[in-house]
C-alpha cells in the first residue's frame, strides 16, 4: 500500500510540476496510451468513490481535472475540433466538480457526477 | 525532448504500470479476497435488505435472441412507408458508422405488413403481435435504446453483463448477490430457453468475479430441465440417504476443528440445497398439474409456440416461488430448421413471421396469468434484444443490424403502464434525442432501482477495485416510473 501511494503521489507531483502548455509546438498527442490511462484513472476514481476513500477520490479527480486539461488543449489548438472541445471543457467542469464535492463529504453527488464524466468519455469516443 | 512529451510519457511509463499493477492484484495491501467475500461464503444465498422498499420481487428477463426489427412490431413509422424503396436520406446517416456487413441499401417496408393502434394509451402494433397488442395499456415503451456493437455474441453480452467482453457479472448473478434467495429450496437465478442456447451460451448468465453461487442455474428443455438432479437409476433412495448422511457427518467433524472455515460451511449449505431442490425443484417445473385453458393461454398447443410457451409457464410457476431472476431467451420453434432466431437478414417477413407467432401468444399468456393472480403487481416483465434492426433491407428483404435506435418494454409494478418513453427518428434509424437514449447500463440501473437497489451502491471489491453492475455508468430512467 505505501508503495503504491509513494508511486502516486510521485506521477501526481511530477504531473503537476512540469510548466502549464502555452503553444501549439509542444501539445501532447492525445494517442490511444494515452486514453487508456484516464480510462484506467477514471475506473479507479469511480471505485475509490464507491468506496468513500476521500484522499483517493481527490488524489483521481485532480488527476482527471489535469488529463482533461490536456485533452482540451489538444483538441482547441492543434485538433481544432469544435465538438470535441466542448466535450472535453464539459469533462473537465465535471471532474473539477468531482474535487469539489468530494472535498465537502458529498460521495453520492460526486458519484453521479463520475457518472456525467464516463458518459462524456463515450460521447467523444463516437466522433473518435 | 519536449516538456509536453515528456509529461505524457511520464504518465503513460508510471501510470500505465500502476494501473497495470492494480488491475493484476498486486498492490501490496489489497487482497484478492476480501472480508465481505470471505463472510458471504458462509451462505452467499441468505435473504439480503434491499437499499429502499422494492416494487418487484422478481424479474422474467425476456431475451428476444438474434434481435427483433422494431420497426416491425413496435416503432409505427408513416415516413419509412412513405420512403420505402428510396436511399437513406443523407441527414439521418450523420453520425452512424455502417461497420455491418450490409451496408445502408434502400429503404426497406413489408408491403404487407399492417398496423393499428390498441387500448386506451392508443400503442401501435403490427398485424405481427395480435395478443400482445391486447396488453397494450399493461405495457411501458422504452422507443429510444441504443447500445455498443453490431455483432450479437458482443452485444448480447453487454446486454446480460453490461460490458462487451467476458467476465463481468449478469444482472441476474447481481440481483442474487444483493438480495439472496426468497426461497431457500431453488436457486435465485434461472436461465431457461428453448431448443437452443444464445451465442456466447453461459457467459451470459454467469457470476463473472462475484462469488460461483450467484450464476444463473440453466433449466433445460424438456421433461427433465434439471441436469444430475434425478438419483441415478443403480443408486437407491436409501444409499443415497445413507451417502449423504455419512458425508454430512464427516463434514460436520472436520467443522468442528475448523469453525471458521468458510468454504467448508457453503459445501455443507450446497450439499442440503442440492437435497432440498431435489424435492422442490421438479414440482416447480412440472406442468402437468395446470389446466388445459391455461396451457392454452400460453400456446401450448399450437407446435410454434409450444416450446416458448413451456417455458413462459414454467418462469410464472418459479416467480410464484420466489425465485428472483428468471432469464429466458427465446430459441426457436419446432418444426422449421430454416428459422433459428430473430436475425432476419434476408426474408424476414417469413422469418418474423414463425419467430413473432412463436412469443406473441406465450407472452400475451404470461402477462395474462400473472395479472390474474396479482403477481403482476410484485413481478418486472422486461422485452430486451442485443440490438434493433435497421431501416434500409439487406439481402433484398431483410434487414441489418441496428444498435443506435430501437424499442424494448417492460411490463410490472412501479412503471407507469400504456406509457411510451423516448422516440427514434422518422425512419426508426436512431434515437431522436441521441443524449436521452436509454442504453444497457440505464436499463440495468432502473431494474435495480425497482427491486429495492440503488446501483451505485451495489458494490462487490473485485482485486482492489470497488465494481459495480452499471460500470462507470446508468441513470435510472425516472420518467418511465410511477
Amino acid at each position: 500500500m505505501k508503495l503504491k501511494v509513494l508511486l502516486q503521489t510521485a506521477t501526481l507531483l511530477s504531473v503537476f510540476y512540469y510548466p502549464q502548455i502555452t503553444s501549439a509546438d509542444n501539445l501532447p498527442d492525445v494517442d490511444k496510451d494515452l486514453m487508456y490511462f484516464i480510462e484506467e484513472t477514471n475506473d479507479k476514481l469511480n471505485s475509490d468513490l464507491a468506496l468513500k476513500l476521500k484522499a483517493e477520490s481527490i488524489e483521481g479527480a485532480d488527476m482527471m481535472i489535469e488529463l482533461t486539461q490536456m485533452v482540451e488543449e489538444h483538441f482547441t489548438v492543434w485538433a481544432k475540433n469544435q465538438k470535441a472541445t466542448q466535450l472535453a471543457k464539459t469533462s473537465l467542469q465535471t471532474a473539477i466538480n468531482i474535487a469539489e464535492l468530494v472535498r465537502a463529504d458529498e460521495f453520492e453527488a460526486a458519484a453521479e457526477k463520475g457518472i456525467e464524466l464516463s458518459n462524456n468519455c463515450e460521447s467523444c469516443h463516437q466522433l473518435f | 525532448m519536449k516538456l509536453s512529451d515528456s509529461r505524457r510519457n511520464f504518465l503513460q511509463t508510471f501510470g500505465l504500470g500502476l494501473g497495470a499493477m492494480s488491475i493484476n492484484g498486486f498492490v501490496p495491501g489489497m487482497g484478492i479476497i476480501n472480508a465481505a467475500f470471505a463472510e458471504d461464503l458462509a451462505d452467499p444465498l441468505s435473504p439480503k435488505k434491499p437499499h429502499f422498499p422494492a416494487k418487484v420481487k422478481s424479474v422474467i428477463w425476456l431475451h428476444q435472441n438474434g434481435a427483433p426489427s422494431s420497426l416491425d412490431l413496435f416503432d409505427y413509422k408513416p415516413q419509412l412507408i412513405k420512403l420505402a424503396g428510396t436511399d437513406v436520406p443523407p441527414s439521418f446517416l450523420q453520425g452512424i458508422e455502417t461497420s455491418t456487413q450490409g451496408g445502408t441499401g434502400k429503404l426497406y417496408v413489408d408491403p404487407k405488413r399492417s398496423w393499428k393502434q390498441y387500448g386506451e394509451s392508443g400503442a401501435w402494433f403490427s398485424d405481427l403481435m395480435p395478443n400482445l397488442a391486447k396488453h397494450a395499456d399493461d405495457l411501458t415503451f422504452i422507443k429510444n435504446s441504443k447500445t455498443i456493437g453490431a455483432t450479437h455474441d458482443i452485444s448480447i453480452l453487454k446486454m446480460n453483463t453490461g460490458d462487451l467482453n467476458p467476465g463481468r457479472p449478469s444482472i441476474g448473478a447481481w440481483i442474487s448477490y444483493a438480495l439472496g434467495t426468497a426461497n431457500p429450496d431453488l436457486p435465485a437465478y434461472v436461465v431457461m430457453y428453448n431448443r437452443i442456447q444464445p451465442r456466447s451460451g453461459a457467459v451470459n448468465w454467469g457470476s463473472g468475479f462475484l462469488p460461483a453461487a450467484y450464476q444463473g442455474t440453466a433449466f433445460l428443455p424438456g421433461a427433465s430441465p434439471i441436469l444430475y438432479l434425478e438419483r441415478p437409476s443403480h443408486i437407491s433412495a436409501r444409499q443415497q440417504k445413507e451417502a449423504l448422511a455419512l458425508l454430512q457427518q464427516l463434514d460436520g467433524n472436520r467443522l468442528k476443528e475448523r469453525i471458521h472455515d468458510t468454504e467448508l460451511q457453503a459445501r455443507l449449505r450446497a450439499y442440503e440445497l442440492a437435497e432440498r431442490m431435489q424435492a422442490a425443484a421438479p414440482a416447480a417445473v412440472d406442468i402437468s398439474t395446470e389446466t388445459e385453458l391455461t396451457k392454452r393461454m400460453y400456446g401450448l398447443d399450437d407446435p410454434i409456440s409450444a416450446s416458448y410457451g413451456n417455458t413462459l409457464l414454467r418462469a410464472r410457476r418459479l416467480v410464484e416461488r420466489g425465485v428472483r431472476f428468471v432469464h429466458i431467451v427465446s430459441g426457436n420453434p419446432e418444426g422449421d430448421a430454416s428459422i433459428v432466431d430473430w436475425d432476419a437478414h434476408s426474408d424476414l417477413p417469413k422469418n418474423h413471421g414463425v419467430m413473432a407467432k412463436m412469443v406473441d401468444k406465450p407472452i400475451a399468456g404470461l402477462l395474462a396469468d400473472l395479472k390474474s393472480r396479482g403477481l403482476l403487481e410484485s413481478t418486472l416483465v422486461v422485452w430486451t434484444s442485443e440490438f434493433g434492426r435497421t431501416p434500409w433491407g439487406e439481402s433484398g428483404n431483410g434487414r441489418d443490424h441496428n444498435p443506435w435506435g430501437y424499442t424494448q418494454w417492460m411490463a410490472g409494478a412501479g412503471l407507469k403502464p400504456g406509457y411510451s418513453h423516448g422516440e427514434t427518428d422518422d425512419i426508426g434509424l436512431k434515437a431522436a434525442d441521441e443524449q436521452q437514449a436509454v442504453d444497457t447500463y440505464d436499463i440495468h440501473a432502473t431494474i435495480l432501482h425497482l427491486m429495492g437497489l440503488n446501483h451505485l451502491q451495489t458494490t462487490f471489491v473485485n482485486n482492489g477495485r470497488a465494481e459495480r453492475p452499471t460500470v462507470n455508468f446508468g441513470k435510472v430512467v425516472t420518467d418511465i416510473l410511477t
